[in-house]
């Protein structure tokens, strides 16, 4: 017998607790009787939860009818830790964009950014070059965006 | 007469040597962006977009689509170097033009890639000055239930041709519709999704939104893989091709270009789906069907003459109906509105100039990528070599300025970072990031007219059916979403009643 599969379920709880949220979130709106049917601000988006939650549903009953033959997985284990490290450093980078300035966070973004991609054994060697490619491209991005374009750079450039 | 007028309408922008030099500019930025594997036309332009906020709406138009073109065609290059394809739509190119690599043919199969990808492109954008004026006069006819329909066709078909399932595809338009009711109801002003966080008031801006998407999805995609593949790059040699056997592949080329353009036109296909089906039918139909695959120049010619081609045509619906014809032209979509400019038939009456320097525009993107290919093909593919520790760190920089540039407010990074998150985790779950910007780009266009439509008709539902044009449009897009489940049940039911 055709099973669901683990991606087919998480498809579906998204799927009904987006629309749920959607739809509660919705039922406190005002109730309008401008609009001929009186439905208001809530009507649309109540209507997409709706269509939302049956998409779900659809997902787990399309396994049963039709065995799905799982996703395919890469043979090497992909590196969540550093899709994590670097959201967080993406996220420090935002916050630190206030205090220190756009230049000193973002070149320390970038120079702990590069450092995390490389490869565990590689991480040590070829730091100046890493640091000369991290000024580098602050450098092109201050000169494209503020000089060039005349565009602000956020968090004020040096500070402040 | 007046399909002149609005050809050469714009020609007066191109005497400023700022403008001439922002399409080469846009020109090469696009193929940098397409010969690096890993990054996309769509990333490129979604990056590169802020910058054009300072620029007049003419010269920023004409520095994405500049980008826009130079992209499809240099997505070949790593494809046929090093079978990494560049951008999806260069997937097919490598079938062929990989297999010329290994027989030591490298530069043949890119100078064959050049040319045709400039044929086909000119093809396209013929198709687009004699296509688009029509569609935006047909649109005038349009009221809001028409529209209605237009939109949703737009979802149906991004979803039906969803790489992965369709009902995936509608999840992620449907999310993508979600996404832009945050914000002021457009008609009541009641705020909808905001949380007590005054930023949402206002709604999602698009650009971050489309660069989370598109670029950090993309980023944080790319940081999961364990290793950056060593490429060895061949020798690059003899680029010209033989004008005797491109004049030999003049029909081919054509039926291509006429696929690509066609296939281009349709809301979401884009230049993947463009260049697959150019080559499967020429395969299906050459005198040399078997020895596609094995390294022949047809089949480089195949994919590229259609890819470029699907440029032009995905520019129909954007600039006649204000539909996107893929996620690139969404991007131009965000481009005109940050101008104050809406895409559609009005914008063929109110700015004239602008559709004509687009058409222009798009014809001087294709020389440039021309001549740069012929001529540079062998320093762009040192770009295949860039390694991925500076690649993607800087890519999240350039998409973190962009979206502070809009509105000078941090709040829009917050909203950047957690779209590309949330991209990320989607998916992991197989729903991709095209559709549900889609969505959110179509969202304020079904939502406005839908309940207008409804406002109009004193909230008859019949109001979508009793109109011949929206009833037709209706039908389309239900034969779109039920089409092959009916068919797969009628076939099985004439089975057992046959047997």
């Amino acid at each position: 017998m055709a099973a669901v599969t683990r991606e087919s379920w998480i498809s579906f709880a998204v799927c009904v607790f987006t629309g749920g949220i959607v739809f509660f979130d919705t039922l406190r709106y005002p109730k309008l009787n401008t609009q001929g049917f009186g439905q208001g601000p809530g009507f649309y988006p109540q209507l997409l939860a709706g269509v939302l939650i049956c998409l779900g549903v659809l997902i787990p009953l399309n396994d049963l009818r039709t065995p799905s033959p799982g996703m395919d997985r890469d043979s090497d284990r992909p590196r969540y830790g550093v899709v994590v490290s670097f959201t967080g450093l993406s996220l420090a980078l935002v916050l630190l964009m206030q205090y220190l300035g756009f230049m000193a966070s973002g070149f320390l973004f970038m120079l702990l950014s590069v450092f995390l991609v490389k490869p565990g054994r590689d991480r040590w060697n070829g730091i100046l070059p890493d640091l000369g490619v991290s000024l580098g491209i602050m450098v092109l991005i201050y000169l494209l965006f503020e000089c060039l374009v005349g565009i602000e750079l956020p968090g004020a450039v040096f500070g402040g | 007469m007046e399909l002149f007028s609005l050809v050469t309408a714009g020609l007066p922008s191109f005497g400023n040597p700022y403008t001439v030099f922002l399409v080469i500019a846009g020109s090469v930025l696009g193929i940098i962006f397409g010969a690096i594997p890993g990054l996309t036309a769509t990333m490129g332009m979604a990056i590169f977009l802020p910058m054009t906020f300072t620029m007049s709406d003419v010269n920023g138009m004409l520095f994405l689509i500049g980008i826009y073109v130079g992209a499809c065609y240099s997505g070949s290059l790593s494809s046929i170097l090093v079978n990494i394809p560049g951008t999806p739509s260069s997937i097919a190119t490598g079938f062929d033009g990989y297999a010329m690599t290994r027989k030591g043919e490298a530069g043949r199969a890119i100078g064959y890639s050049t040319v045709s990808s400039a044929l086909g492109g000119l093809f396209g954008v013929c198709i687009l000055i004699f296509a688009a004026p029509v569609l935006a006069g047909l649109a005038l006819e349009f009221g809001a239930q028409e529209y209605t329909g237009i939109a949703l066709l737009g979802i149906s078909i991004v979803s039906y041709i969803s790489f992965g399932s369709t009902v995936k595809g509608l999840i992620g338009a449907v999310i993508g519709l979600l996404l832009a009711t945050i914000g002021q109801d457009v008609i009541t002003a009641y705020p909808r999704f905001v949380f007590n966080v005054r930023d949402l008031q206002a709604g999602l801006e698009m650009i971050p939104v489309m660069v989370g998407f598109f670029g950090v999805t993309e980023v944080l995609v790319k940081l999961e893989q364990t290793r950056q593949l060593k490429t060895v790059l061949p020798k690059i040699r003899n680029v010209l091709p033989s004008v005797r056997r491109l004049t030999r592949m003049a029909p081919m080329m054509s039926v291509s270009s006429t696929i690509g353009t066609f296939v281009g036109a349709v809301p979401a296909a884009g230049g993947a789906i463009a260049s697959m089906a150019a080559y499967g039918i020429q395969k299906r139909f050459s005198k040399r069907s078997k020895e596609y695959g094995t390294g022949i120049a047809e089949g480089v010619v195949a994919a590229e003459a259609s890819n470029n081609a699907a440029v032009g045509g995905a520019l129909v619906p954007m600039l006649s109906l204000g539909i996107p014809g893929d996620p690139q032209t969404a991007i131009l979509i965000g481009a005109l509105m940050i101008n104050g400019l809406a895409p559609g038939p009005m914008l063929f009456i109110s700015r004239p100039d602008l559709i004509s320097t687009i058409y222009i525009g798009s014809v001087l993107s294709v020389f440039v990528f021309a001549l740069v290919g012929l001529l540079g093909a062998r320093y762009f593919a040192l770009l295949i070599r860039v390694p991925r520790r500076y690649l993607l760190p800087g890519i999240m920089m350039f998409c973190i300025v962009g979206s502070f540039a809009i509105r000078n407010s941090v709040f829009d990074i917050w909203v950047l970072l957690a779209c590309g998150v949330l991209g990320y985790l989607l998916q992991k779950i197989d729903i991709l990031p095209a559709p549900i910007i889609l969505g959110f780009v179509l969202g304020p266009i079904l939502e406005d007219n839908f309940r207008r439509s409804l406002i109009m008709s004193d909230g008859n539902w019949t109001t979508f059916f009793t109109r011949p044009l929206s009833a037709a449009i209706l039908f389309i897009n239900l034969f779109i979403l039920t089409g092959p489940f009916v068919f797969r049940l009628a076939k099985r039911f004439a089975g057992k009643v046959f047997k």
